[in-house]
């Protein structure tokens, strides 16, 4: 339609104006930043020694991060927690889905259950988990202990489970909003297909990976998607639960960011790193983007 | 199948999700009864839910050691500069790429969803350096204005807008009504329960926001409670008692907040699902 007609100059006008404060904010806090520090990622400069100790190193700070330790074992940590988590959750949080959209008693009350960690501060919540995880004294531990576990894992102390601790973290405090996202795709899956399926012979096994597995598949690649960068995001359970440690164990990519630009004041490299990050995030979007194709079914 | 084991399926499926529910809970629980102990029963088994001596010393501890009304305090006001910030931006922004015409629509639209995938910590850097240079660097502001262009909302409510029938704003304009006057008289007040689901998931946003204010203010007085809250592991390394107290204070008001408009909550989080 718009491209047919010409329009009027007041049209344009009357357009502009509703989308004028978004624009100035997608100028003031988005283009203008992105290629800020697009530019800084080329500098050497470190906030200490002010404007004029800049110079421009060209792609040495992207070098540096490849030679970084940490660098490699955050990006590592975070395909780790990704692989961890992410399957998990989505399984996790579909099986429970599909439970609570039959009609069961106290139906509500269990959905709040699901969903209250989802809005928790989570800072607070990763403060009760890191007592809940103690090892020493911890419930969980005596929990497990009581179950005849003989060594409990260490948790946030061990360099084994520091990261399993905080995708444990992480898939609880996301699992009521997947399960949200999952019950509003299953109902939009008519009945009338269980009721073919039943009435052909179909059991509920077959039933779930023939009907319910593929009706959902769009649902799953909206929740696969923003599950994995929300994933590669992981932060403040770091901060609070482990601060990278111990050693290295849990130190992720936007961990080191925040610890090489503020604790350290490296700007330059800081922002170099944060554009392998962008880029990592598109190129893992863009993969799943172009692998739906096969698998997701849209009806 | 028999109806007795269709029966018995059920129960145990009940049971499964009763079981699974509790443990999402468990956390919380453990924390608000913690928080009333003393450190010497915080660890003790089998839990004891209710203590014996129910002790509050834990929380003036915590609100005399650290400034929780200022905490408090600037965290709704962050939360209110968000929430209003996203409304006004998304609002009239979706509106406009749902029903107005205007040259290069599409193309700004496209625009603005591709910064979806622009990761915060892109930004983070040249931000600090604005708020610096503007001397808002411990001021709630910087945390809130960065709120004012946010693709995801436009994008949400901009889904929404596209159901209205175009009928019902040409009817507006036969009479007499121009773009601002249908938006504001006959739209909005169509779009009560969406605009109610984004002031839910906008307040979320805003009270939750660690990742920004961790960075613009390191005043501790200008701080919010999810930064605020964080230092007491440091503080209180070995007081349990006293961090569940925090957590709680922390938690007390947003918990408050989701069972009073808990449908809304949910529907707020279902509407972010939307596809294309």
């Amino acid at each position: 339609m718009a491209s047919r007609r010409k329009l009027s100059l007041r049209e344009n006008a009357v357009g502009y104006s509703f989308i004028l404060p978004a624009f100035i904010g997608f100028l003031a806090f988005m283009a203008y930043p992105l290629f800020n520090s697009l530019y800084l990622s080329f500098m050497d400069w470190n906030m200490f020694k002010g404007a004029s100790g800049s110079t421009f190193i060209g792609l040495q700070n992207y070098a540096d991060a490849i030679d970084n330790e940490y660098f490699r074992i955050g990006l590592m940590n975070n395909l780790l927690l990704v692989v961890m988590a992410v399957p998990l959750l989505l399984i996790l949080s579909l099986v429970i889905a599909i439970q609570l959209n039959a009609r069961i008693l106290g139906r509500g009350l269990l959905r709040a259950m699901y969903f209250v960690p989802y809005i928790t501060t989570i800072t607070a919540a990763a403060l009760v988990f890191s007592a809940l995880f103690q090892p020493e004294f911890g419930p969980v531990n005596y929990v497990l202990q009581a179950l005849g576990v003989d060594s409990p894992p260490g948790w946030v102390m061990s360099v084994k489970w520091a990261l399993p601790t905080i995708a444990l973290f992480w898939i609880w405090k996301h699992l009521g909003y997947c399960i949200v996202i999952y019950l509003a795709g299953l109902q939009g899956i008519s009945s009338t297909y269980y009721e073919a399926a039943s009435i052909d012979g179909a059991n509920k096994l077959q039933q779930f990976f023939r009907i319910t597995v593929p009706m959902i598949s769009p649902t799953t690649f909206f929740l696969m998607i923003t599950s994995v960068i929300s994933s590669f995001q992981i932060f403040a359970e770091v901060m609070v639960m482990t601060q990278g440690g111990p050693g290295t164990a849990s130190v992720t990519m936007v961990y080191h960011i925040y610890d090489t630009a503020f604790k350290q004041y490296n700007m330059g490299y800081a922002s170099a790193v944060s554009w392998i990050f962008f880029v990592l995030v598109v190129i893992v979007t863009m993969v799943q983007w172009y692998g739906q194709k096969k698998w997701v079914k849209y009806a | 199948m028999s109806s007795s084991m269709t029966l018995t399926i059920r129960w145990v499926r009940n049971l499964i999700l009763v079981a699974v529910g509790l443990i999402m809970v468990f956390p919380l629980a453990w924390m608000l009864s913690a928080s009333f102990k003393y450190e010497s029963e915080v660890f003790q088994m089998p839990i004891q839910w209710i203590p014996d001596n129910v002790n509050t010393s834990n929380y003036t501890t915590a609100i005399t050691e650290f400034p929780f009304l200022n905490w408090y305090a600037n965290t709704a006001l962050v939360t209110f500069y968000i929430v209003f910030l996203v409304l006004f931006v998304s609002t009239i922004a979706g509106y406009a790429f749902a029903k107005l015409d205007f040259k290069g629509k599409n193309t700004i639209f496209l625009l603005f969803i591709a910064t979806m995938m622009i990761p915060v910590e892109v930004r983070i850097i040249p931000q600090f350096m604005i708020f610096k240079e503007l001397g808002l660097i411990n001021n709630v502001l910087s945390v809130a204005l960065p709120w004012m262009f946010n693709a995801f909302s436009i994008f949400l409510m901009r889904q929404f807008f596209t159901s209205i029938p175009n009928d019902l704003l040409q009817a507006a304009k036969i009479d007499g009504c121009n773009e601002y006057t249908t938006f504001g008289r006959i739209v909005l007040p169509l779009a009560k329960s969406q605009i109610t689901a984004l002031f839910i998931l906008a307040f979320t946003w805003g009270w939750n926001e660690y990742f920004s204010s961790l960075i613009y203010i390191n005043d501790p007085l200008k701080q919010v409670l999810s930064v605020g809250i964080a230092s007491f592991k440091g503080e209180y390394s070995t007081n349990f008692a006293v961090q569940m107290a925090g957590a709680t204070l922390a938690l007390i008001p947003i918990i408050v907040v989701y069972l009073f408009a808990q449908r809304h909550f949910v529907e707020g989080v279902a509407l972010s699902g939307v596809k294309g």
